[in-house]
């Protein structure tokens, strides 16, 4: 069955490219450290040698960190500001990584070379990010059609009571999710495709991506679905896991890291499976 | 003559007969009385009716013209005072705008007096604004008599709903009758002359009235649930299909009442008070959250300032169509704010219940002027809302109680204040509509909470609730104003600390309410230095220079200095609190009169940490952080923030990358 073949297939091929994977991990932790790094210096100044840090132990304190000072306002101000700047930057990080990855997985072999990563990455950033935008605005549009004009026109009722928008609401994101799935196969199967073919053919790769995702689509759209819903459950997962450790010394802390690491891997490979199971797709 | 009598009878009726009366001794003085017989149009969104109500001169002067409310006139146009501070307007279409118009008027002889009515704008001489009608008095009122006047009346309520008006079939009815000013006497709130206080409706402020009695006769189309400040004497359906209801109130300071079909009734019961709530039919999840709030802010206001008279109560969650009038207060009718599926962990609809319902004591009994001190009810009201929150709530969690995230009451209103960027544009005293840069909400509300906390936690808790009770005993149902609140402070902390203090809190009020300084300690460092025996040249008789060194073995010793600074321009008494290596502790009372003190101490034992107000008791100081200092920093929890906050940064950035 085509379906289990791309779980299987999938998750031996995120296996076999650990080493795309950890490439892409170093980098995404190297970049994330560039912006750490000020923070916890700016924090270490800010606090100078105030006791008032134990107000943390007991959750979040809005107080603590309201009372930082005037200088932590306008670092604030810099992070909201550069929020924007941040995500465009790791838009086109992963956009390049992918590169990489697709070949990687494609390749399906533990020989894979660093060198290939960084030379598939580059040959087909411009594409990948061509796809991704438009892929993006699909779903934006797409989202908006399902969830926000339902919500418009509902609201603009006066008929319309509150619990009837609480579920309208409801069943709006539940399309919604089924309907995510879809737009994931267009980006994947058509970065497959150029992975696999002529990396600047971008149109015709995004008109194989839609192809690829109608020609058997039972098999594709489960499997697709089924990794969103894997994914969405291990984000709650991981949101459970690290509000509940709050650890309160230098070896803690050091764990704490170590799991964060470990947890944000294991959300790389999940992702390279999904990646993976859309390459075993295609090739089957 | 005969016909005064007859008259004057038939008012005396009006009051007593077929009534209920709820207290057969009246609360206040009840200067002014008000009996309505009002009909609710649902389509042209208008109430209109007749009204009788009469205004006794209790003054010793012949008074010549009586001033009245005509707040509905705010939404009139664009140019009334109320959309001019704001730069607003009641809306495009007609349906959208507000008016009370009077259709005609007579006192107790029938003479007409429409001719001697005008418009007058007291606060800015806006000749745009028709939210204060003058009715000069055929024959002035003297000392002692009762001005009676027979109304018609038309309120068409505005559809942008600001406090009061309709959106499709909810109607919120508040403002919305001809409404007496008070007559102030010389020295009432420190007048200096005889006269009317009625100011025009302005956007930033509320209200200011006589303790009344009230009987209002409403009548709507059957399908309309009604909720009003009165106790229900009757109901009834005539033939028509409409719904007449009798109300009675008495002893408060406004009536408003609310219609719409979709309300669904609950009630409950706490001692004597039977609680009547409204809530929109999807709202069933919030119910008892609702009831449970109203609850606790009365039973904590009995006990720690005075008893809830009324043996009714009844509040309102609007629907979200009638957002426009939730969180306003009207002593035996408020509304709270709401929304479906709120979790129970965010505890803001309980906040918006507990103030509105604290509102029935500071203005409802406790009436002081909202135009004119507006933070003796929204100030004096938050400071008690934080202290049933977090009484109620859990220290700590009075507004948010999530076990990763928490915020009280009092953090609320603190950094409300301190964070506030106009922190020190103005001082407390201005009129509402006065406040300068959007300041009033900020400072009639927050800063004056906080610095009602900052009150309570020098003299403390059990002085403060004192002052309260004194406070409600010498002038509930009657109008208080700031400087008989300071008198009675003064009196109370006099009394119970002495001359701790000084001779009066004067101080006190003349940084905070009436000052615009900030309060900022801060601990600026500690050093510790090994005390040595003596070693250097000493001369002697005979053998001259010689190097001496101390037989006393002082090494073990310790010189600690602890340095304190008072960066912020108030001046309030702070403990500081010293904690040495071997465990023990010293605690410290600092007047804050001077710039800066060092604290310096000779011990075996080495100070590893110091702070000014460990209890956080001076809420007014703008910055906790600066507040401490300690050798050994811990900086595990704010690394763990970071760590925490990074992974949320690689994780958010990873999931939107497709």
């Amino acid at each position: 069955m085509k379906f289990i073949k791309a779980f299987t297939s999938g998750a031996v091929r995120a296996f076999r490219s650990l080493k795309a994977l950890f490439i892409i991990w170093l980098l995404t932790f190297s970049m994330l450290a560039v912006f750490a790094f000020p923070l916890k210096s700016f924090m270490n100044n800010a606090l100078g040698n105030t006791s008032s840090v134990s107000l943390l132990n007991d959750g979040f304190d809005l107080t603590y960190f309201m009372d930082i000072g005037e200088a932590f306002s306008p670092l604030m101000a810099a992070i909201s500001g550069g929020i924007i700047i941040v995500l465009i930057v790791f838009f086109f990080f992963y956009t390049f990584l992918n590169g990489g990855l697709f070949d990687s997985l494609l390749e399906n072999k533990w020989a894979y070379k660093p060198s290939d990563f960084f030379r598939s990455s580059a040959r087909y950033f411009l594409s990948y990010i061509v796809i991704k935008l438009l892929v993006l605005i699909m779903i934006l549009v797409s989202m908006f059609l399902v969830i926000g004009l339902p919500l418009i026109i509902q609201r603009a009722s006066s008929s319309g009571s509150e619990g009837d928008i609480f579920r309208l609401l409801f069943v709006l994101r539940i399309v919604a999710l089924f309907i995510l799935p879809i737009f994931l196969l267009i980006a994947d199967y058509s970065r497959v495709w150029l992975a696999a073919n002529d990396y600047k053919k971008v149109f015709k790769a995004l008109g194989y991506g839609f192809k690829g995702t109608f020609t058997s689509f039972f098999s594709s759209y489960f499997y697709m679905l089924l990794m969103v819903i894997a994914q969405g459950l291990y984000a709650l997962l991981v949101i459970k896991i690290l509000s509940g450790y709050a650890p309160d010394s230098s070896g803690g802390l050091f764990l704490l890291f170590i799991l964060t690491q470990v947890l944000f891997f294991i959300k790389l490979f999940l992702r390279a499976m999904r990646y993976g199971g859309v390459a075993a797709l295609y090739q089957l | 003559m005969k016909r005064i009598i007859l008259l004057f009878l038939l008012f005396t009726c009006f009051l007593f007969v077929k009534a209920q009366v709820i207290f057969y001794e009246p609360m206040s003085e009840r200067l002014t009385g008000y009996k309505m017989d009002v009909e609710l149009d649902t389509e042209a969104k208008t109430v209109s009716g007749s009204m009788e109500v009469y205004w006794i001169n209790n003054s010793d002067n012949r008074v010549r013209d009586v001033q009245m409310h005509m707040y509905l006139n705010a939404f009139r146009s664009n140019k009334s005072t109320f959309y001019s501070e704001n730069n607003g307007s009641p809306g495009s279409k007609e349906i959208d705008y507000g008016w009370i118009e009077i259709n005609s008027i007579i006192n107790r002889k029938g003479i007409d007096l429409k001719q001697y009515m005008s418009f007058i704008q007291p606060d800015d001489g806006n000749p745009n604004d028709m939210t204060v009608l003058q009715i000069m008095l055929p024959e002035p009122a003297s000392p002692g008599d009762t001005v009676f006047f027979y109304i018609d009346f038309t309120s068409k309520l505005p559809s942008s709903i600001r406090r009061t008006g309709f959106n499709d079939d909810f109607f919120f009815v508040a403002q919305w009758f001809p409404k007496f000013g008070v007559y102030e006497t010389a020295g009432m709130r420190g007048r200096e002359n005889d006269g009317w206080n009625c100011h025009q409706f302005h956007t930033n402020s509320e209200f200011y009235a006589n303790h009344s009695v009230y009987r209002v006769k409403i009548k709507v189309p059957e399908e309309y649930i009604v909720g009003s400040g009165g106790q229900l004497i009757s109901e009834e359906v005539n033939d028509e299909g409409y719904k007449i209801i009798n109300y009675r109130a008495e002893d408060i300071v406004d009536f408003a009442w609310t219609a719409w079909t979709g309300y669904r009734e609950y009630e409950d019961q706490w001692e004597h008070v039977k609680i009547r709530f409204l809530s929109p039919p999807d709202r069933e999840d919030q119910v008892e959250r609702q009831l449970n709030a109203v609850k606790n802010a009365l039973e904590y206001l009995n006990e720690h300032v005075g008893p809830f008279p009324w043996p009714h109560l009844t509040f309102v969650d609007p629907p979200a169509k009638g957002g426009g009038s939730g969180g306003m207060e009207y002593t035996t009718l408020f509304t709270s704010a709401s929304a479906t599926k709120i979790p129970e962990y965010i505890l803001i609809p309980d906040m918006v219940t507990v103030h509105e319902f604290g509102h029935s004591y500071f203005m409802g009994m406790l009436a002081t002027n909202e135009f004119e001190e507006p933070w003796m009810d929204e100030g004096i009201n938050s400071y008690w809302e934080s202290r049933i929150m977090d009484h109620y709530y859990g220290p700590g969690k009075g507004i948010i109680n999530h076990k990763h995230f928490h915020l009280s009451d009092k953090e609320m209103q603190r950094i409300g204040y301190v964070h506030a960027a106009n922190r020190s544009v103005s001082d407390n005293s201005p009129a509402s509509w006065d406040y300068p840069h959007s300041s009033y909400g900020m400072l009639s509300y927050q800063k004056a909470a906080t610095w009602l906390l900052t009150l309570q936690g020098i003299i403390g808790e059990e002085v403060i609730d004192e002052i309260f009770k004194v406070y409600y005993k010498e002038w509930a149902f009657k109008h208080p104003a700031a400087k008989d609140f300071i008198e009675i402070t003064n009196r109370v902390v006099k009394k119970r600390h002495g001359d701790k203090f000084g001779e009066s809190m004067h101080w006190f009020f003349d940084q905070t309410l009436y000052g615009t300084g900030i309060c900022d300690y801060k601990l600026a460092g500690i050093s510790n230095y090994k005390e040595r025996s003596f070693r250097g040249m000493v001369k002697t008789d005979t053998a001259g220079m010689v190097l001496r060194k101390d037989d006393i073995a002082r090494d073990s010793l310790f010189t600690s200095i602890v340095k304190v600074e008072r960066i912020g321009e108030v001046q309030l008494p702070v403990e500081i609190l010293i904690h040495f290596e071997d465990g023990s502790k010293v605690s410290e009372y600092w007047h804050g009169k001077g710039r800066y003190i060092n604290y310096e101490y000779s011990r075996p034992s080495r100070i590893i940490q110091a702070e000014i107000d460990p209890e956080y008791k001076i809420p007014m100081d703008v910055n906790y952080i600066n507040n401490s200092y300690t050798i050994k920093p811990d900086k595990v929890p704010h690394k763990r923030v970071i760590r925490k906050l990074a992974t949320f940064m690689q994780f958010f950035t990873h999931i939107i990358s497709l």
